[in-house]
């Protein structure tokens, strides 16, 4: 990646806008959110079932319409669940940003680079399968400026952000899924 | 509905079997058997038939067992078990249906959707549940998941040899994971579907509806 933002400084950004949005972190970006984010209520970083992140966003996105979900996937990750873009097309829930932080390489194994890495283009993917909007960021100026937007406008929104590796000391201890599923559970039982 | 079987069935003990007949197995002779150590996995072809069920399964009752329980959304690929519901369930304004692209789908969906406080149902063919292992595995049994899956049994006719793998695997596959499961043919069955919501939800487990023949 010859253009690319910092990792941990992009999503400190968009943690500085979430406002009390549902966030679903999956793989290294699960452990740098869970050291930035001041609201662990409202996080569930997904684990288990590598690629599935957006499916899981697209259901809670389906629970409560009343919300806005975003989901911090992976360019690797989103590629095990492709077809979940073009189910999320078809539902078209207006409050789900999928969020891809590219970085062309199965990050947690070493770095090995994805299938198709200098010719994919998941922003076209994306509109192919129906998403109302997508775009592609490689600068945090421009990140901050467009963050607003991305989270306030009608979905399903899409937006790859372009990232250097994260580095070991982004992540903090994740949670477990299975308690993070409870929390996020009661929390919107509690909510009504 | 008419199950032809009770000597070969008796044969089975005799010849090891535990006595808890596999329902895709019931009538098969033990001679025609495909076994691997301790365990009876399939049979092979034989063209005999050997038991009858008769009755149908009608849309419209599954779908008021579905109403009965509670149940907001259907997550669903279409297959030839289950395509006889498709236009009532669409129809019914009071579930919606989320068509799926691949079955692994389903299962993240559903815990998107009951963490939110819906309750969801997964349909889906053995073939494409068999597809979604690592996300049954990763979720709905490492997390706990209530969910009831009605799966088509493409494959099982009662009373015949089961020789396609998609059958012979599933209910093996089931029993591997600790996933109980009820075979449902006709109306007559019906009850069962309310029983796997309430053992789901009892057990805090996913549990599995197999949808044993096909319709129109």
């Amino acid at each position: 990646m010859s253009s690319a933002m910092d990792a941990r400084a992009a999503l400190e950004l968009i943690h500085a806008h979430r406002g009390d949005a549902l966030v679903l972190p999956t793989m290294s970006a699960a452990r740098a959110w869970s050291a930035i984010s001041t609201r662990p209520e409202l996080d569930l970083p997904v684990s288990g079932a590598m690629g599935k992140a957006s499916s899981v966003g697209l259901g809670l996105a389906l629970a409560r319409p009343e919300r806005r979900v975003l989901v911090l996937d992976g360019d690797g990750s989103l590629l095990m669940n492709l077809g979940s873009l073009v189910t999320i097309g078809g539902m078209a829930p207006t409050n789900l940003i999928v969020v891809v932080c590219e970085n062309g390489v199965y990050e947690i194994t070493g770095g090995q680079p994805i299938p198709g890495v200098d010719r994919l283009d998941l922003c076209q993917i994306a509109l192919g399968a129906g998403f109302r909007s997508a775009e592609a960021i490689d600068d945090l100026a421009r990140l901050q400026a467009r963050l607003p937007d991305l989270l306030a406008a009608e979905g399903p929104t899409f937006a790859v952000l372009k990232l250097r590796p994260f580095s070991y000391g982004d992540g903090g201890r994740r949670r477990a899924t299975a308690e993070a599923v409870r929390d996020m559970a009661a929390a919107l039982a509690s909510a009504g | 509905m008419a199950v032809v079987a009770t000597a070969r069935v008796v044969a089975f003990a005799e010849h090891g079997h535990d006595g808890v007949l596999d329902a895709g197995l019931v009538g098969v002779p033990a001679s025609v058997l495909w076994r691997i150590p301790g365990r009876i996995v399939g049979a092979r072809k034989e063209g005999t038939r050997m038991a009858v069920t008769q009755g149908t399964l009608t849309a419209r009752r599954v779908i008021e067992q579905l109403r009965q329980r509670g149940v907001t959304h259907v997550i669903w690929l279409v297959d030839t078990e289950s395509k006889f519901m498709y236009d009532a369930l669409v129809a019914e304004k009071g579930l919606t249906v989320v068509p799926i692209c691949r079955e692994g789908e389903a299962i993240g969906i559903a815990l998107g959707l009951q963490i939110g406080g819906k309750k969801p149902v997964v349909i889906v063919q053995n073939t494409g549940f068999l597809e979604s292992g690592d996300s049954v595995r990763g979720m709905a049994l490492d997390l706990k998941m209530p969910l009831v899956m009605m799966v088509g049994y493409r494959g099982f006719h009662r009373g015949q040899p089961i020789t396609d793998s998609a059958a012979i695997y599933l209910e093996p596959t089931l029993k591997a994971w600790d996933i109980p499961y009820h075979l449902v043919e006709t109306d007559d069955d019906l009850g069962k579907i309310g029983q796997a919501f309430e053992e789901a939800q009892e057990k805090q487990h996913p549990v599995a509806v197999l949808i044993g023949r096909e319709y129109e």
